[in-house]
């Protein structure tokens, strides 16, 4: 008997250790708090005026905290640190308050980890926020400090509560006080006198009505936030809120009602200890039951991340460091992702850096051919906000940079990204005293130190200048002026170019445009000026359109300078008309045999995937990008 | 034991008193300096009002402690001992101070402790305290600076005799959509409309107890109304109707511009809820900005070419009488000639006792917030002369401006402290209409502006706390459909070219 105790002591306290070991793998390695920070890029400034903004309405010294640790999340471990110790957190003071009230040692071993391993599943959502692990914390301590003295005199209960409910409500918001009410109540129901019962439910639900119409009518109603109504907005602040979480933070008061309702039906003594064993024929059965639980629950947190969102962050983090070479390991390596806008224009810079862009770019579905390159009149892609800034910036558009990082600022406030990218554009235009205010404010967030270094050496020592990519984009802004188009991109970018004719981007990025847009006429056009950047031959993809347009054009003469036509190009070309004139009267089989073979031509793309992105497959994209589209637009 | 400690108290109580002499300045360790101290806000050789909350400053000079003295000829003065480098003044003492120095110039005195012993004076700061008081309060909007996107925003108002500064409404409150060109009627709080955009649309209407949300689009008119203007004594509002758009420049001094592709003047009369203009005022030119007289007599307005050539098209300034009887309009008349004078002119602003129009003149265009060159100039109505207003203008772009109600303060959007974000200036206008340098609206941390991007729009100073119901008012906001608006049937539809012109030929770019 005390043998099996021991094995099954010492084995749950192995369990747990390896359930946070794995947790913290899972956190660092597959969600990467990193990921997280440059989805939510949480605003936070060490100043008094924006702690300020936050005393002012309840729960907002939890958004605060909240903010400060997301922003942390920019160092992976140091994220990965601070969700585990949340989670070890909620872990302890679950345990503490279920054997406070005597709930059997073995079912709340099943409850604490279902309520561990879900609030583990829900950070696998990028848009989860912190703050809300940290509301039920501090709901969790409420309820552990009202059980510390749970034998005070009867008398002062009431002013306890009193205490905590205020507390709780004005530093975590409505969804702490809610929580920590519901267990209260619960609680009370069970195990007072009659008379003190009604006392004490009676003033906790007073002094919450009270509290919250107090709070409402006075300082919500004069401050910022006077949109939170009586419930504080409780299924709006955040948007992710939805119902599966709440089940997840009420299933504790949940599990206590059923366990008291048990135990009143069965009338079991209050001081009798109820006792649920695991299998305990022999050791190893219980290390294989354990296991079990162990494997389903690296398989539950496995299948339940976001894999998509991961996938496009992690490009974006890989584009935002220049690591184009895994930019496009990553795209080959998850071809079913890149249906996203945000994804093909970070694969498509990554193909322009590596110098294949004329080669490589019809090996990715351009389904949102120009759009997919630039920013253009579809703009409402609050996510591609950095990108087109990004573009922009190294296109040598210095303003069209300026405007999105504004775009973005007003969008996300005072984040570091937002801030990189407005400083960065008026240090290359010279506007140094507007760079200073931002870099002043860049030294007062949590991980912006290093970039706001960088860039005061800059505005020091001009000398510096010359040395960085500012320098480089300075020297390729147009000098004369002219007006940016975003329904004709391509004026706007021969523009780009005729100011700098050796602005290389500039002129991949057109002739890219042309492509895309199915203009050859201008693509032709353009053509000649490939000379001016030494390319050893013609890029496949140019051949492609070169033969193409002589195709529609009943092949007219065509001066290619040093440069000459593969002929296994052209050879390609009579297999795909002879499909065409093979397979014309079954226009699906056509389209099938055309993708298997010259889906990565620009035939196929001009022939198949331009026409659908006209017809509306980027409107159907739109939708569907809707999902991170907020009002404010 | 006992003689052991109270030779310690002693020794303590002494050693706090060394203390105490060595950190506050006196005669005898203080070096004077010919110098005047840097402060930011710059608030040295300021004209203000005597009913301003304190001007709270950052002390520029390097130092461990500083000594602060504030002294008039009246009165006790205001001494304040800091360790740090911000100056918070006591609010009643400073108020004290204001009221028994009214007319006359009190002092700020600056001294640094820069080491152990040694503290240096610097030459005391001057401000002068005006007799004429200033509206107690001012209302504008904060908006992050975007162009196509925004986050959160509100009108605010602001006490400008204490720090308090309240929403009247956010976009919180109406789940996030814009709201823009808050106007009030004669300065009266009571008075008040704002657009909503985006969201549940349409324009809110405050007049005492009554708040109406109406759409002012009519099939006649090309667009809702934009920017609005009340009349001072009778139930008309004059908006423009415009198609406006954003563009982008690729060099650096413009690289935004918003233009109009067209725009007219309508009148609205809300209680008879009818949108009505007239030829002078809905031609196929640009008429934009209207700005009634104080009186009602005249509506003024600006009025721009359609030249394709957006760095060519500028605005002149235009009246027009109005007879308030039977609402009927005489002969435009051109009061600055833009093309003659070689700038455009916009936001014509009138002071209250009618005698001079404050405007921003910039190269061309009239969207002034975006044009660093854009300056403030005033136009004697007596004289028809025009003149910049040298003291208050900076390098960078000088915007929305507003007139106190007894026309000696002026207070207006300015980008100069950071070029991006426009931050609300205070200046004083003499009775002979010259300008004295203006002043940052005090704030209650003197670092306010340094950690904020927030532009402060169109600031406006009312007379008293709006106060209205703000539970009615989200309700009207959220739930109401606006209220659509009937075009005047006796208009002449035909005989117009402009607003009208347009509901016929929709050609314009989207």
């Amino acid at each position: 008997m005390c043998k099996n105790k021991i094995i099954k002591n010492n084995t749950i306290i192995l369990f747990w250790i390896f359930f946070f070991l794995f947790a913290f793998y899972y956190i660092r390695f597959i969600i990467d708090p990193q990921l997280i920070y440059n989805f939510q890029l949480p605003a936070f400034l060490y100043t008094s005026i924006f702690f300020k903004q936050y005393i002012c309405y309840p729960g907002g010294l939890i958004d605060y905290l909240s903010n400060f640790l997301t922003n942390s999340f920019y160092y992976s471990f140091a994220g990965s640190f601070i969700i585990l110790a949340i989670l070890l957190i909620i872990f302890f003071q679950i345990k503490n308050i279920y054997r406070n009230i005597n709930f059997p040692s073995n079912i709340y071993f099943i409850a604490n980890l279902f309520i561990i391993v879900s609030l583990l599943g829900l950070h696998g959502n990028y848009a989860y926020n912190i703050s809300f692990d940290l509301q039920y914390i501090l709901s969790l301590a409420g309820i552990q400090t009202y059980l510390y003295f749970k034998n005070i005199k009867q008398f002062i209960k009431p002013f306890l509560l009193i205490l905590l409910w205020i507390t709780i409500y004005y530093i975590g918001s409505i969804f702490s006080a809610l929580h920590f009410e519901l267990f209260i109540v619960i609680f009370l129901a069970f195990n007072e006198t009659y008379i003190f019962r009604i006392i004490n439910i009676a003033i906790i639900l007073i002094v919450s009505v009270v509290s919250i119409l107090f709070v409402y009518y006075g300082p919500i109603m004069t401050s910022y936030y006077n949109d939170l109504n009586f419930l504080n907005n409780l299924f709006t602040r955040n948007t992710f809120l939805n119902f599966y979480p709440f089940i997840i933070y009420f299933f504790l008061s949940f599990s206590i009602l059923l366990f008291y309702t048990f135990k009143k039906i069965f009338k079991i003594k209050n001081n009798y200890k109820l006792k649920v064993s695991f299998p305990k024929k022999s050791g190893v059965i219980f290390y294989i039951y354990n296991f079990l639980i162990f494997c389903l629950i690296i398989f539950f947190l496995l299948i339940s991340y976001d894999k998509r969102e991961n996938f496009l962050l992690k490009i974006d983090l890989l584009a935002s460091n220049s690591k184009w070479n895994k930019v496009i390991q990553l795209a080959n390596s998850h071809p079913k992702y890149l249906t996203d806008r945000e994804a093909l224009l970070q694969i498509n810079r990554a193909l322009y850096y590596k110098g294949i862009m004329g080669d490589s770019l019809f090996n990715y579905k351009q389904i949102w051919s120009v759009d997919g390159l630039l920013p253009t009149h579809i703009y409402n892609h609050y996510r591609c906000l950095k990108t087109f800034s990004d573009i922009c910036f190294e296109l040598g558009y210095i303003n069209q940079s300026l405007r999105w990082g504004y775009e973005l600022i007003a969008k996300n406030g005072y984040s570091v990204d937002g801030l990189n990218c407005i400083i960065r554009a008026n240090i290359a235009n010279g506007k140094y005293f507007t760079a200073q205010k931002l870099i002043f404010m860049l030294e007062k967030t949590v991980c912006g130190n290093q970039l706001a270094d960088f860039y005061n050496k800059i505005i020091k020592n001009p000398s510096n200048f010359a040395f960085t990519l500012y320098d480089t984009n300075y020297r390729i802004k147009p000098s004369n002026d002219f007006v940016f188009d975003p329904n004709n991109v391509e004026i706007s970018l021969l523009a780009i170019f005729n100011n700098n004719p050796k602005n290389r981007m500039a002129f991949e990025y057109l002739i890219t445009y042309c492509l895309l847009k199915g203009d050859l006429q201008k693509f032709i056009t353009i053509l000649p000026l490939i000379e001016n950047f030494n390319f050893s031959s013609i890029p496949k993809h140019y051949q492609e359109a070169i033969i193409l347009w002589q195709y529609i054009n009943n092949y007219p003469k065509l001066e290619l300078g040093p440069y000459n036509l593969d002929p296994k190009i052209k050879f390609s070309f009579e297999k795909y008309l002879e499909t065409i004139n093979i397979y014309s009267n079954d226009a699906l089989k056509m389209n099938s045999i055309l993708k298997q073979y010259f889906s990565n031509t620009y035939w196929y793309y001009y022939q198949f995937t331009l026409p659908q992105y006209y017809e509306g497959i980027h409107a159907m994209g739109l939708k569907k990008e809707g999902t991170y589209y907020k009002s404010g637009e | 034991m006992l003689k052991f400690l109270k030779i310690f108290f002693l020794s303590l109580f002494l050693f706090s008193i060394y203390l105490l002499f060595s950190c506050s300045p006196n005669k005898s360790n203080i070096t004077y300096t010919k110098e005047k101290p840097l402060i930011e806000p710059d608030y040295n050789e300021i004209i203000i009002p005597p009913n301003i909350c304190p001007l709270n400053f950052c002390i520029k000079e390097k130092g461990n402690a500083y000594f602060v003295k504030i002294y008039g000829k009246k009165g006790k003065s205001i001494n304040i001992l800091s360790h740090k480098k911000l100056i918070k003044i006591p609010i009643k003492k400073w108020h004290k101070i204001l009221g028994l120095n009214l007319g006359d110039t009190i002092n700020i005195e600056i001294i640094v402790k820069k080491n152990f012993h040694n503290w240096v004076r610097y030459q005391p700061l001057s401000i002068f305290i005006a007799s004429d008081s200033i509206d107690p309060v001012i209302v504008y909007r904060k908006i992050d600076p975007g162009f196509r996107f925004w986050n959160k925003m509100g009108i605010f108002q602001r006490d400008i005799e204490t720090f308090n500064e309240i929403p009247i409404i956010s976009n919180q409150a109406t789940r996030g959509n814009c709201m823009n060109c808050h106007s009030f009627n004669n300065h009266n709080p009571a008075k008040m409309l704002f657009h909503l955009r985006a969201l549940n649309p349409g324009t809110i209407i405050i007049d005492n107890d009554k708040i109406q949300k109406v759409n002012l689009s009519t099939p006649y008119t090309m667009s809702y109304g934009v920017y609005p203007s009340w009349h001072p004594n009778k139930q008309y509002i004059a908006f423009s109707v415009n198609i406006i758009r954003q563009i982008f420049f690729a060099q650096f001094n413009h690289y935004i511009e918003v233009i109009d592709y067209a725009s007219d003047i309508v009148i609205y009369d809300y209680l008879k809820n009818i949108i009505t203009t007239c030829g002078s005022l809905s031609t196929k030119l640009k008429e934009n900005l209207p700005e009634w007289a104080p009186d009602g007599k005249h509506l003024y307005y600006i009025l721009g070419d359609t030249s394709d050539d957006i760095k060519k098209n500028r605005y002149s300034l235009m009246r027009i009488p109005f007879d308030t009887n039977n609402l009927s309009f005489g002969q435009p008349e051109m009061l600055i000639n833009a093309d003659s004078v070689g700038y455009s002119i916009s936001f014509p602003k009138i002071s209250p006792n009618n005698r001079f129009i404050v405007f921003c003149a910039l190269d061309f265009g009239y969207f002034a917030v975006n044009h660093r060159e854009s300056d403030l100039w005033l136009f004697d109505i007596s004289n028809f002369k025009a003149k910049p207003l040298t003291k208050i203008n900076s390098t960078e772009s000088e915007s929305y401006h507003s007139w106190s109600s007894n026309s000696r303060w002026l207070i207006f959007s300015s980008k100069r402290d950071d070029g991006f974000s426009s931050y609300p200036y205070i200046c004083y206008i003499d009775s002979f209409g010259n300008d004295y340098k203006p002043f940052l609206l005090p704030q209650k941390d003197p670092n306010y502006y340094k950690f904020i991007y927030s532009s402060f729009n169109v600031p406006e100073f009312v007379k008293g706390k709006v106060f209205f119901s703000l539970t009615k008012l989200k309700q009207i906001a959220l739930n109401n459909k606006a209220k659509s608006v009937t075009f005047d049937s006796s208009v002449n539809i035909d005989g117009l070219s402009g607003a009208t012109w347009l509901a016929k030929k929709k050609n314009y770019p989207k």
